[in-house]
């Protein structure tokens, strides 16, 4: 959501929900659905109506009711709501002969503990007003169908070559794409094509993303002459804000650029490509500050402002937040652990099995 | 504290990529001398399909377009190698584009892919064309292609080999049904000395392998002779596509490891796998996913492997140093 609580305007919800922060594939929540029952557009329509119906029941009612309850047993409610929604839906279109429901299988009942239901109210609605909560609900629920719709539209066309079940190709082009994996391929794509969206068209909410997308790093880093010394921050250095800066303006230009790192698990860089606020995105950057502030006081603690956090400025905007991006504290995790065995062999503690 | 780094320089200019792509001249040509110009026509459409894809997949990801590594024609040619001749070009110029645009150039190109390609793309026409896939043409029926069934495929029913089923002969020399350029043994044993030439390292990944398909194959056989044991270790490492992928698949250098008790590991890792699949797998070969699977599986092993061989060693030195201050100690108290 926007940075700032006060900037909340339906427009900016609408259009974050939708596409900057777009559920799928911006959060990466509400995979299953997406992945494993969108394999045709009649089972992704029925899905998208019933996420955008469910999110908006769920939004409004936990806005305008469930605030003072506490978080563990809202979302018991918000189960008991979906349940309440699905049970009736899937029996009306049972009785009404729709093979549909067949089709979706058991994510058709599963909706009614979907993590994004969940999420958006335990985010959103909670903290807001109901006006504001059912444009959120309305821009996560279309945010959520566009990509279902296109996932089912893609999958049936190539997998089964069919849309709707009226066929388009005499032959199934890629048959493996009415199964799982098809679904996570299309949404790869789908995700970076979103991403290259937002960087052209709307560049200015592309630091909005909860996540940004490293440079990916080289497998098997080529081989150089001369590596550069590399500064470590011990623990017993303090780690003050000031000392990050410090430390980060000195290095992170001329050093670390030129330090080809160890090879990475391809899990670590999908984890470092996430940033903690992925998680958090409704605290901004102001709010984290402003509890931080709050908290320090003193002369031994003054209060902690953005410009602690910032590398260096050059004017320009974009400059000081992509070399921070590139900060990182090496901390000599040999010399702590050199360091516990051998008070550990100085007390005794160490066994004789130790080769 | 400054980290001290002892650098040798790369001393091999060549690509990796042109040597194995030098190396599979020698099965392209067993398998143009068994199957014709149709073997060779698929990879040539294989190559061009690879060339081609990378370069709009440079275009069109603005990743850097390197078609000097050859990276992209070595794709191409393994790819359309451990297919059977008669396989459809259309279906085979889709497994490598998606080798190469989905798996290739996604994550950056040659260096950067965390899986290997060649598995990626074959697994992806396994999936998409299960029976074109696996059904391999008779040798030596004249005119046209009639099905014969491999020996993975044998091996898979479990009871179809017997004494005398097939000649050993036969088999080495790759006159059996099976894919292009996979089945002549003795073809795919001179490429793997050619490797050992010009890539010794590679061959440690190769070894890995082979020794765990191996171990597995004489503990577990899927025949019924008099020696049972013997003849499973010989049909399962002639049969399917595991010597070709011990030579040119597992010893890809993006996804290796770097030590060579690491790419041994590695290797056995992917041929253990490969053999589970086989046994308890959907399809007759299983090579590809077990490739796959070691990919994603390597890099948190490798970290708890070198994590637990630091602290070896830090435990080591830790220990000489308390024994060296221990006897100062001694020899102080005996001084005085």
């Amino acid at each position: 959501m926007p940075d700032s609580k006060k900037e909340l305007s339906p427009s900016k919800v609408l259009l974050f929900g939708t596409i900057i922060k777009n559920p799928i594939l911006v959060q990466v929540i509400g995979l299953c659905p997406a992945v494993a029952a969108s394999s045709s557009l009649t089972v992704a329509l029925l899905l998208s109506f019933v996420t955008t119906v469910l999110l908006i029941i769920c939004e409004v009612f936990a806005s305008a009711v469930l605030k003072p309850l506490s978080s563990w047993f809202r979302v018991a409610v918000y189960m008991i709501m979906g349940l309440l929604f699905i049970c009736p839906l899937m029996y009306i279109l049972d009785e009404a002969g729709f093979a549909v429901v067949n089709n979706a299988g058991i994510y058709l009942p599963l909706m009614a503990a979907n993590s994004v239901v969940a999420l958006r109210c335990e985010k959103f609605a909670v903290k807001r007003n109901a006006f504001l909560s059912f444009y959120d609900a309305l821009a996560t629920g279309v945010g959520v169908s566009a990509v279902l719709i296109l996932s089912g539209f893609v999958r049936e066309l190539l997998g089964s070559g069919t849309v709707a079940g009226r066929a388009v190709f005499d032959f199934a082009p890629l048959p493996a794409l009415t199964m799982p994996f098809g679904g996570f391929v299309v949404l790869g794509f789908s995700a970076a094509i979103l991403k290259w969206f937002i960087s052209a068209f709307l560049s200015e909410y592309s630091h909005d993303m909860p996540f940004k997308i490293k440079k990916a790093q080289k497998r098997r880093p080529q081989r150089v002459e001369e590596k550069a010394a590399r500064p470590v921050l011990t623990a017993e250095k303090a780690v003050t804000p000031a000392a990050i800066k410090a430390e980060a303006s000195d290095t992170a230009k001329a050093v670390i650029p030129d330090i080809p790192k160890g090879r990475e698990s391809f899990a670590d860089v999908l984890y470092n490509s996430m940033s903690a606020d992925m998680f958090t995105a409704e605290d901004s950057f102001d709010d984290i500050l402003a509890g931080i502030s709050a908290e320090s006081g003193g002369a031994d603690n003054p209060p902690v402002t953005r410009e602690d956090f910032s590398v260096s400025t050059d004017g320009n905007g974009d400059a000081p937040r992509e070399e921070a991006e590139r900060v990182i504290i090496p901390v000599d995790l040999d010399l702590v652990e050199e360091q516990e065995i051998s008070r550990a062999i100085a007390s005794g503690d160490e066994g004789g099995s130790a080769d | 504290m400054a980290v001290k780094t002892v650098i040798k320089p790369d001393r091999q200019e060549r690509s990796f990529y042109f040597d194995m792509l030098a190396i599979l001249v020698l099965p392209a040509v067993m398998a143009w001398y068994y199957y014709g110009g149709a073997a060779l026509r698929l990879v040539a459409i294989c190559m061009l399909t690879g060339t081609l894809s990378e370069t709009a997949g440079a275009f069109f990801m603005r990743c850097p377009r390197c078609l000097r590594d050859c990276n992209s024609l070595f794709i191409g040619a393994a790819t359309a190698l451990m297919l059977p001749a008669d396989f459809p070009p259309l279906a085979a110029a889709a497994g490598v584009a998606f080798a190469v645009l989905a798996v290739k150039m996604p994550f950056g190109g040659t260096d950067f892919s965390p899986f290997t390609p060649v598995a990626a793309g074959y697994s992806f026409m396994c999936l998409c064309w299960p029976d074109k896939i696996f059904s391999y043409p008779v040798l030596d029926t004249g005119t046209g292609y009639v099905k014969g069934s491999s020996l993975a495929n044998m091996l898979s029913v479990n009871t179809s080999i017997r004494p005398n089923t097939i000649n050993v002969f036969d088999i080495l020399t790759g006159s059996v049904p099976g894919a292009a350029g996979v089945t002549c043994i003795i073809v795919l044993l001179g490429s793997a000395v050619c490797l050992a030439f010009v890539r010794r390292r590679a061959l440690i990944n190769s070894a890995g392998f082979v020794a765990a398909c191996a171990v597995m194959a004489l503990l577990f056989p899927r025949v019924y002779s008099e020696n049972a044991r013997l003849v499973s270790l010989l049909m399962e490492l002639c049969s399917g596509l595991l010597m070709f992928s011990a030579v040119f698949i597992v010893t890809d250098p993006a996804t290796s490891p770097e030590r060579p008790l690491h790419r041994f590991i590695y290797g056995a890792f992917a041929g253990a796998v490969c053999m589970l699949l086989r046994y308890f797998g959907k399809f007759e070969e299983g090579v590809f996913f077990a490739v796959l699977m070691a990919n994603a599986a390597w890099p948190p092993l490798q970290e708890r492997l070198l994590r637990r061989e630091k602290k070896r060693a830090l435990r080591k030195k830790v220990k000489q140093r308390a024994r060296a201050s221990s006897a100062r100690g001694r020899e102080a108290a005996e001084n005085a």
